[in-house]
């Protein structure tokens, strides 16, 4: 009798211990689906009226995060979202060392060197290819073809239309691309915003002028060019024209976080109004 | 799946989907694959790093990379503080020069290959020692 009630609560205690070891695993895996990030959303939804999407939310933040940038200001400057980081891209142009004699070169490669000389901050030079981009200049082309100018002459249309034809060839051909080089120049970790800028400015100007030393033409990208330069990274084979999104006015911001728009509009106090 | 969320969420959220520049130029999918990133339909990248450079390169040895399509190349350089340079080449050098050494004594043979590294440091240092070389830390990436 004693030996079979030991038994018993032997088994009863090994049955409860068995439970709470499965539901500290079970918990641990997120089996119940209560972890601490659901839990604070739950919290934080408790007062609030409206439904959203909370999975698109999320991964719209994180592709956004993946560019590390918070702004691209009115003077190209990208203000990058860690390190209170600057950059400045530019575009070069070299010219064609295969053209060049034996002692072109010779020079030319002296000055890259004196430029490689010269620099004591970190720089990024990035070389793509992209499909030729002829829109523009078929659109004024055909403009020409459609002409109802009496003064436009038949012949000058009937070279216009191949002229067009001919650039309508090249844009579609596969295998012909453009080089494109540029320089990245930045600043991280100055906490200070003018001295950031200063700095920022002391590299560009010694970048820029080591590169006019070397003959090689730099074009500092506005906005819509570096936005384009990310679009070819990001979407490789398309040719989305961001520019023409610009100056449709397709976009109806500029680009901020939700968070700084949730400030801004507090600080004006538009919250509850 | 719906749920409630709070006025802060529901304004980050329809901030980040308002029609912004970045969301042209964000792509479809970002997924990180074993060796790969999947950008969307039929859009891939590889991103290949040159971990190992020739003795000696000359102008323009990446251009025959063009020859692929839709190639990018990013080259990052960081310069490094000569002192530090001429520390670890210093470092370098007594390395070698030990082993060859021993190496020669153990053998009865010169060892061509370590000789040449070692006039090659020297050279390097007295370079980087007399101001008229600097030294860099270089990362050249490729995307395909």
């Amino acid at each position: 009798m004693g030996a079979d009630l030991i038994f018993n609560i032997f088994l009863i205690l090994s049955v409860i211990a068995g439970a709470v070891v499965a539901f500290i695993v079970m918990k641990d895996k997120g089996v119940f689906g209560n972890d601490k990030a659901n839990e604070k959303a739950i919290t934080a939804s408790a007062s609030a009226g409206r439904v959203i999407d909370e999975k698109l939310l999320i991964d719209q933040s994180k592709l956004q995060d993946l560019l590390n940038i918070q702004e691209i200001d009115d003077n190209s400057i990208i203000h990058l979202k860690r390190n209170n980081g600057l950059r400045v891209i530019f575009s070069i142009s070299t010219p064609d060392i295969y053209l060049l004699n034996d002692d072109e070169q010779h020079v030319f490669e002296n000055a890259l060197l004196n430029i490689a000389l010269s620099l004591n901050f970190p720089v990024q030079f990035f070389t793509t290819t992209r499909k030729i981009e002829t829109r523009k200049s078929s659109e004024k082309i055909l403009g020409t073809v459609n002409s109802t100018d009496p003064k436009v002459s038949a012949n000058l249309k009937q070279y216009s239309a191949m002229l067009y034809e001919q650039l309508l060839s090249i844009e579609q051909n596969r295998k012909i691309n453009e080089i494109k080089n540029y320089c990245v120049v930045g600043v991280s970790n100055i906490f200070e915003d003018k001295r950031a800028h200063n700095e920022l400015s002391a590299r560009i100007e010694t970048v820029v002028k080591g590169f006019t030393t070397a003959k090689i033409k730099t074009d500092l990208l506005e906005k819509e060019k570096v936005l384009q330069l990310l679009c070819d990274m990001l979407n490789r084979g398309d040719n989305i024209p961001i520019d023409k999104f610009m100056d449709d006015k397709a976009f109806e911001s500029r680009y901020t976080t939700g968070e700084m728009a949730f400030q801004e509009r507090t600080i004006g106090g538009n919250m509850n109004g | 799946m719906a749920k409630k969320v709070s006025d802060m969420d529901y304004i980050n959220s329809t901030m980040l989907t308002s029609k912004t520049e970045f969301d042209a130029v964000l792509p479809d999918v970002f997924e990180n694959g074993k060796d790969y990133i999947y950008l969307g339909a039929d859009k891939y990248a590889r991103v290949c790093v040159i971990s190992l450079y020739p003795n000696t390169m000359y102008l323009g040895f990446l251009n025959d990379f063009f020859e692929i399509n839709d190639i990018n190349i990013s080259v990052f350089v960081d310069h490094i503080k000569n002192s530090d340079v001429i520390r670890i080449i210093t470092s370098k050098l007594a390395t070698i020069e030990s082993n060859r050494i021993l190496q020669e004594k153990r053998t009865g043979i010169a060892d061509y290959g370590l000789r040449q590294a070692v006039s090659d440091l020297e050279a390097m240092r007295q370079m980087i020692q007399t101001n008229n070389d600097r030294m860099a830390n270089l990362q050249i990436l490729i995307t395909l």
